[in-house]
């Protein structure tokens, strides 16, 4: 059993935390423990910490991304 | 008028942002385990390097320089208060840099480039803090001067561009001094200066960039400041960041000049960076990589050859002693790693004698090679002639009788010590040194009481600059003395010494 900490921006509901838990475990090849965080800073998406790694699908990635290639 | 079609700007702008593709972002990340005074140990982030910047959670930024197999040891490059036990943390997989380029010039910024003085900076290019120093290939001999514009020092240490030349004393010996002058000497003699400011009082620093900018020297110089409340990493870090915006400038061709100011305490910093980072302790408690430290940096100082562009870059580096001792750790090492020192001596600066160059301890490796010929010529008994005078004037000082020419030693001596006076940041031209200098060997001085050796200079630099300015000026721009330049100004002097003036 792996612990993987899910940090996620609200609304959410069951069915995408289902989504993310079985998208992990296959990933991972283990099953998991999820630990869920809500966390509003990230404006939308998640973020998992797993095995050292973070998987970052966040909005608040996504748009400091975006300012980058705009002023790119 | 011009017109402004800001519906195409909104169609770019929406062409843009609809060509954007997001990916979600996989990468390493560790949790800092403990945090004191700046360092950090952080667990996990296994994959990280050497050197790398780290992002913490708040968006503050640290330097990885531990590599273990469970975690990295860090270096944290704002206030610790920001960063606790259990932030985590993620490696940006790049190295810390740091804005270069005449954007820098009259500024003043922090270690890692964010500017100190209220104005925003954006800079075109971007250096890394550490990079190799140029190869053995891409060097050349030194060959140019570096004025220093400071009498004791071009006749008898004389500096060269490229070279690196270790100023070091006891505190209040007029160190900084030295260093200042060089650069306010630098105005109009396209060398670009970097004064870098190590682990020094805030208050220091703001009149230091007050006189250069009071002198107008700020337009060519740039200055990097790490404040003795700034964190050990801050200061670790400074001198790198200074030598990376001289370096650029170095790699463009130009001549450039940079001063730490000063070493002794940037080793200070890193060894309470080094203990904190539990690094095992060598001599006076440094880590054992101290000497490579400094050797790194000051490799960075070169005169690069034609196919490189032919850039130079000079170093200056600092360092003080405690109670004259010059065989202290850091003092040694940086000696061995220069190529000369100017040892400044407290019972000289006490004595009146400012600057207070020592010059028996005093020399320079390179720098005679790249002497201009007026000064070669006229400066060449110089040393010798301070050396006896010290070494007779210790018997004199039993009161003892002395026999004729032992006297004349003496009172020349004396004479040449008070000519070498200069005051704080006055510059003398090259001219200016070479004539005192030919009218010191024409020994017209020694019906001069001491007392009123410096006003006699005056005096007698006023005449000539009035009498011979054309001549000054020949020697100013070509570096040389030719004979019938020599003759002329040994006309005006004698003419000067026949007036009684």
């Amino acid at each position: 059993m792996r612990q993987v900490i899910l940090k996620i921006a609200p609304p959410y509901d069951d069915e995408i935390i289902n989504k993310i838990r079985t998208g992990f475990a296959a990933l991972l090849g283990h099953d998991i423990d999820l630990k869920i965080e809500e966390d509003r800073n990230l404006i939308g998406g998640f973020m998992a910490y797993a095995d050292g790694r973070v998987y970052d699908a966040s909005m608040k990635t996504g748009l400091m991304g975006m300012r980058q290639k705009l002023s790119d | 008028m011009l017109e402004f079609d800001t519906s195409r700007i909104g169609s770019f702008l929406k062409d843009k942002i609809a060509k954007y593709e997001y990916e979600p972002k996989v990468y390493d990340y560790g949790k800092v385990e403990s945090c004191a005074d700046g360092v950090v140990h952080i667990s996990g982030l296994s994959r990280s390097r050497y050197g790398e910047l780290l992002e913490f959670e708040n968006s503050s930024f640290g330097i990885a320089l531990d590599l273990h197999l469970d975690g990295v040891g860090a270096v944290l490059l704002s206030r610790a208060n920001e960063v606790s036990a259990g932030t985590i943390v993620r490696g940006t997989g790049r190295v810390a840099d740091i804005g270069v380029g005449q954007r820098l010039l009259g500024r003043v910024v922090d270690s890692i480039g964010r500017p100190l003085d209220g104005k925003p900076l954006e800079p075109a290019e971007f250096r890394m803090l550490e990079s190799p120093a140029p190869t053995i290939m891409q060097r050349s001999p030194v060959t140019t001067p570096m004025a220093t514009g400071i009498l004791a020092i071009d006749s008898m240490i004389p500096i060269g561009r490229g070279q690196r030349e270790l100023i070091i004393g006891d505190r209040q010996t007029g160190k900084t001094s030295i260093a200042l002058t060089t650069m306010l000497n630098q105005k109009g003699k396209d060398v670009y200066c970097v004064y870098c400011s190590i682990g020094q009082k805030a208050s220091t620093i703001a009149k230091l960039v007050h006189i250069l900018t009071e002198e107008g020297a700020m337009a060519h110089t740039a200055v990097v400041v790490s404040t003795a409340s700034d964190s050990p990493a801050m200061q670790y870090l400074a001198p790198y960041a200074a030598s990376a915006i001289a370096e650029h400038f170095m790699y463009e061709g130009k001549d450039a000049l940079v001063i730490y100011d000063d070493l002794s305490k940037h080793a200070v910093a890193y060894r309470a960076m080094s203990l904190l980072l539990r690094r095992p302790s060598g001599r006076e408690a440094y880590p054992g990589d101290v000497f490579y430290l400094h050797s790194r940096l000051l490799e960075r100082a070169a005169k690069l050859n034609a196919d490189m562009g032919g850039g130079s870059l000079t170093a200056l580096p600092i360092v003080e002693t405690m109670a004259g001792d010059i065989s202290a750790y850091i003092p040694t090492n940086v000696i061995s790693i220069t190529d000369g020192q100017i040892y400044l001596e407290s019972e000289l600066f006490n004595a009146g004698i400012r600057p207070a160059v020592n010059v028996g301890l005093s020399v320079s490796r390179v720098g005679r090679a790249a002497q201009h010929n007026a000064m070669k010529k006229v400066s060449k008994n110089m040393r010798l002639d301070i050396a006896q005078y010290r070494e007779m004037a210790v018997f004199a000082q039993f009161g003892s009788d002395v026999d004729y020419s032992t006297k004349q030693m003496l009172m020349r001596g004396e004479r040449l010590i008070e000519l070498t006076k200069q005051s704080q940041n006055s510059i003398l031209s090259l001219a200016e040194q070479t004539v005192l200098l030919m009218a010191f060997s024409k020994g017209i001085f020694m019906n001069v009481n001491t007392r009123d050796i410096s006003e006699y200079k005056e005096k007698l630099l006023d005449y000539l600059k009035t009498n011979c300015t054309e001549a000054l000026s020949i020697i100013d721009t070509t570096g040389d003395l030719p004979d019938e330049i020599d003759s002329i100004i040994n006309r005006a002097i004698d003419d000067f010494a026949g007036d009684g003036s």
